[in-house]
């Protein structure tokens, strides 16, 4: 420990101690006493003493010099300092990566499980060879956790022989940099994966301080890389389709089964994809038909639907099921299974066939007779007209259309503004305009690969105030300005489409009117809410909030890895895959959990001979870390010294008086 | 408002408090009685209780034993006690008092409550209770000198009754301390020439080396007289932390200097030295058959003459 000054100018007062010492030994002028006769002085004091003796200082002088030194260097600010080690003695690090990837098959084993034991081992060698060695393990996963700092190699094995796999991508970089901080700069990593050094994206350092366990070849994998539900109650049941995307990773051809079958409750995922064999719970899959259009005629309700696909090598295909019997939430599962089990089921929901519940609200008779033949027509319409007059916010339907008539609140549901006049909470209207012409039309489902927009524009029409969460989807220009024709977007929780113009009976009843009823159509469509009790659809990774706008909050969560309780703002990555009971104060919500990650697919590893690990040195010798200087104020001591010196100078002094009085009184 | 402080008169001197009436008054019956002294012709009215057949003045009785001279007996006590007692008689002879002041610079300097100031007042005393009692009484200041006149010895007497205390009084008020060092041994020499016994009271500081102090008191006892020694010291001499600090000390009477530096411990050694001094002017004097009282200026005359003479053997009868 080495000691400095934080205000050494203030030694400077040390010079004090000079003119104190000048005043105790500075020649005095002796003044002169007549006494009556010396003899009694020469006897008393001897001469030798009384002139000839050499100064002396008295104890005071010192008392007062101690003081003067104890204020100095007490106005100095003195610290102690030494030189200390930047945070813990670096720890021999263990990264074991728990990406999705890990739990490819490699000869009857995943690679997570040959790098966890690879790891184990790993631990236990370097604790034998260093009984000292402590130990910290990271978990990489999408965020690095660290598990267990200052472990002892049985500790760190222990946490090791715990850790599971997950079915996300993990972030390495992250990992291996946080590693590197707690190794420090003499630390050394040891990385348990199945990537490349050429894939690691860390930096110089750490990747100099990281040794590299690679595990893991092969490319034997078919994914689905993409699920997509097409089913709208305007459509017939027999028009629902689901496309299933299917990509082969692998190097070479491959030709797989595609399987899309309904589940009610469906066991845990994991285990029915990495056994290839069905859950309890699912229905058995019949052989595969070469004829996608008679195994969907045949499916009889409930009963999987299968599809044969063969895919070149990195080839992908588009699997389309149409004619779906069944609704509710399905899997879609390749068969046979691969290296690679997690990528070849995912999860899907088609929404049972129900009529849409429109209002319109309108003063237009012709408009009111098109509308309501038009539904008849169509079977999945059910359609209520009002007059204007009529209107109470109860009467609002999931799809309420108001026709050149805005309520002065917003109804509940989703609303189409026609021509609205002058605008609600819901869309700002600011006037009227005329000759407005179609200048743009922006990529929206609900206008998109639209022509002959232009034919619907009118006269007059509203002037429509883009903004909030409504945002144009098709703009005109009129009276040297830009107006929005269409805005649409989400507010509240509740859909809004607003046109800048009113629907014309006669554009929807003749036959070149495609165009109204293409928009119509479209619009109620994009209008018609989501399915009541329809499931949450989430990708692995993905975030989950506890309370979703419009929806119950979910109290507890129960599925693969267990059950959960959430708080109500809490947000949760959801790292398992499979189906989910999401579960709220009163209702039930299943939540499909599905893996989809093409990086995380691509399982393929060129092969490399693995690099021996660096030899550890020793933890009996003491590392040479970073160091920092380390101050500590040692202020104390010298104001409690000051004070000590302060009352011995008054104590001094008081008993110099004191004895003077003594010797006065005992003299008389 | 101001206010005019009146003048402080000036501090009256011992002596002038014992110089006044009321205080000479309360002496008039107080008298003086020395021990062996007695006056070289016969005459002289001194007492003394010594027992002596040829004397006319009734001491005391004692109880008869056989032998005693008849004619002592005192019948009349017998006729009312039933007693045989003896009567004892004292002769009554005239001493002569000499009263020796020492002027010598270090019982200065000239002020109320100083040494010589002291000095004069305790010769007033004794002064006045001798004249009282109709001695033969001399001063003599020595070595001294009076305002007026310069001299190694100034004298004044015999006076015999209190009729000359007005010269008594001149002679004390005129006396001031010598300048430079003065020779007392010669001085007393000088002065008491003349004295064959009687009884002599040397009033001085005794501040001297043993050499001085021995000679001095040598004089005195090759007169054949009766000595007494009032050795009066100020309150400077006793107490000597009034000296705070380093100081040159200047000695009044040779003018020497001597450099101290004073502490408590000095005080203490100065105080053991002044013992011890005081007791060699004590074993001093009783080896020579002297008495001797110590009187520190600042202690009142009251107390002195109550406590400290009857110690110097001058008792006072009432």
């Amino acid at each position: 420990m080495r000691f400095g000054l934080e205000h050494p100018w203030w030694l400077a007062s040390l010079a004090l101690v000079l003119p104190l010492i000048w005043l105790y030994l500075r020649p005095r002028v002796r003044p002169p006493a007549a006494v009556s006769s010396l003899r009694i002085w020469r006897r008393a004091v001897p001469r030798a003493e009384a002139s000839t003796r050499k100064p002396r200082l008295p104890l005071l002088f010192f008392v007062q010099v101690a003081l003067l030194l104890a204020c100095a260097f007490a106005l100095s600010r003195p610290f102690a300092w030494d030189e200390v080690p930047v945070g813990p003695p670096p720890d021999g690090v263990v990264i074991l990566d728990l990406s999705a990837s890990m739990q490819a098959r490699e000869q009857g084993a995943t690679r997570f499980a040959m790098a966890r034991d690879a790891a184990v081992a790993r631990v236990r060698e370097i604790g034998a060879r260093s009984p000292h060695q402590r130990f910290t393990v990271i978990a990489a996963a999408l965020q690095p956790r660290i598990l267990g700092s200052a472990l002892t190699a049985e500790e760190a094995a222990r946490t090791l022989g715990d850790l599971q796999p997950v079915d996300t991508a993990a972030n390495m970089t992250a990992a291996v940099e946080l590693a590197a901080t707690r190794a420090g700069s003499e630390g050394s990593i040891d990385l348990f994966t199945d990537l490349a050094p050429q894939d690691l994206v860390v930096s110089h350092d750490a990747l100099a301080a990281t040794d590299i366990h690679r595990f893991g070849t092969s490319d034997d994998n078919v994914a689905i890389a993409g699920l997509e539900v097409f089913a709208n109650p305007l459509e017939d049941a027999t028009q629902k389709r689901v496309v299933v995307t299917v990509r082969n990773t692998s190097s070479g051809e491959r030709t797989v089964d595609v399987e899309l079958a309904p589940i009610a409750a469906e066991p845990d995922a994991r285990e029915s994809a990495a056994s290839g064999e069905p859950g309890p719970g699912a229905v058995p899959v019949g052989a595969a038909d070469p004829n996608p259009a008679a195994a969907a005629a045949s499916s009889p309700r409930g009963t999987p639907l299968r599809r044969a696909v063969t895919l070149g090598a990195g080839a992908s295909e588009a699997v389309v099921f149409t004619g779906i019997p069944w609704s509710g939430t399905f899997a879609a599962r390749l068969h046979p299974d691969d290296a690679f089990p997690l990528d070849d089921v995912v999860y899907g929901n088609v929404p049972a066939p129900r009529p849409l519940q429109v209002l319109l609200v309108s003063d237009d008779a012709g408009l009111k007779n098109e509308l309501s033949d038009l539904a008849r027509r169509a079977g999945r319409v059910d359609l209520v007209t009002l007059p204007v007059a009529e209107w109470a916010p109860e009467r609002a339907r999931e799809v309420t259309i108001f026709d050149r008539f805005v309520p002065t609140l917003p109804p509940s549901g989703n609303v189409l503004y026609l021509a609205p006049p002058s605008g609600n909470g819901d869309v700002a209207v600011t006037g009227t305009v005329r000759g407005v012409k179609l200048a743009e039309i922006r990529d929206h489902e609900l206008l998109r690969g639209m022509k002959g927009f232009d034919s619907l524009l009118t006269d007059s029409m509203s002037v429509l105030a883009a903004g909030g969460d409504l945002r144009p989807l098709a703009l005109g220009t009129g009276e040297q300005r830009e107006h929005a024709l269409v805005v649409a977007g989400e507010t509240g929780g509740r859909r809004v489409v607003a046109a800048a113009f009113h629907l014309r009976a006669e554009a929807l009843r003749r036959a070149d009117g495609l165009t109204a009823l293409l928009f119509l159509v479209r619009t109620l469509r994009w209008l018609s809410p989501s399915q009541a009790r329809a499931p949450l659809e989430r990708l692995t990774g993905e975030r989950l909030r506890a309370s979703l706008r419009g929806q119950a909050p979910i109290t507890r969560l129960e599925g693969p890895g267990g059950t959960r309780i959430l708080a109500p703002t809490e947000e949760i990555t959801l790292e398992r895959a499979g189906v989910y009971r999401a579960l709220g104060e009163r209702e039930e919500t299943p939540l499909l959990v599905s893996f989809m990650d093409a990086a995380e697919s691509t399982i393929g590893r060129t092969a490399i001979a693995p690099a021996p690990p660096r030899e550890r040195r020793p933890a009996s010798v003491a590392p040479t870390a970073a160091t920092v200087r380390e101050r500590r104020p040692v202020l104390v001591p010298f104001l409690v010294s000051a004070l000590a010196l302060m009352l011995g100078e008054w104590l001094l002094i008081a008993a110099r008086r004191f004895r003077a009085k003594s010797a006065a009184a005992g003299g008389t | 408002m101001a206010t005019l402080r009146a003048a402080q008169p000036p501090e009256p001197t011992l002596l002038d408090r014992v110089l006044e009436p009321r205080v000479l008054g309360s002496l008039d019956r107080v008298r003086l009685r020395v021990g062996h002294a007695s006056g070289d012709r016969p005459g002289h009215t001194r007492v003394r209780s010594r027992d002596d057949p040829s004397g006319s003045e009734l001491e005391r009785h004692v109880a008869y034993s056989p032998g005693d001279d008849l004619r002592r007996v005192d019948w009349n006590v017998y006729a009312r006690l039933g007693e045989l007692l003896t009567r004892r008689f004292v002769a009554e002879r005239e001493v002569p008092v000499w009263i020796l002041i020492d002027t010598s610079a270090s019982m200065g300097p000239i002020a109320p409550r100083s040494k010589l100031d002291l000095a004069c007042a305790v010769a007033a005393i004794l002064g006045a209770v001798s004249l009282a009692g109709g001695d033969r009484l001399s001063f003599a200041a020595v070595p001294g000198r009076l305002r007026e006149a310069r001299g190694p010895v100034q004298t004044v007497g015999p006076l015999r009754s209190r009729r000359d205390l007005g010269r008594l009084r001149e002679f004390l008020t005129r006396l001031e301390p010598a300048s430079g060092e003065g020779d007392l041994i010669a001085g007393l020499e000088q002065a008491t020439r003349l004295v064959r016994r009687g009884l002599i009271v040397l009033i001085s500081d005794f501040l001297f080396e043993r050499p001085v102090l021995d000679g001095v008191l040598d004089v005195v006892a090759r007169r054949r007289c009766e000595g007494k020694l009032v050795q009066v010291l100020s309150r400077e001499d006793v107490d000597p932390d009034w000296l705070r600090g380093q100081h040159r000390l200047i000695d009044r009477e040779t003018g020497e200097d001597y450099e101290i530096d004073p502490s408590v411990a000095t005080w203490e050694r100065y105080r053991e030295a002044l013992n011890a001094h005081l007791e060699d002017v004590r074993r001093a004097g009783l080896g020579r058959g002297m008495s001797s009282v110590v009187a520190v200026t600042d202690v009142g005359l009251e107390r002195f003459v109550a406590s400290e003479l009857p110690r110097l053997g001058l008792s006072l009868v009432r």
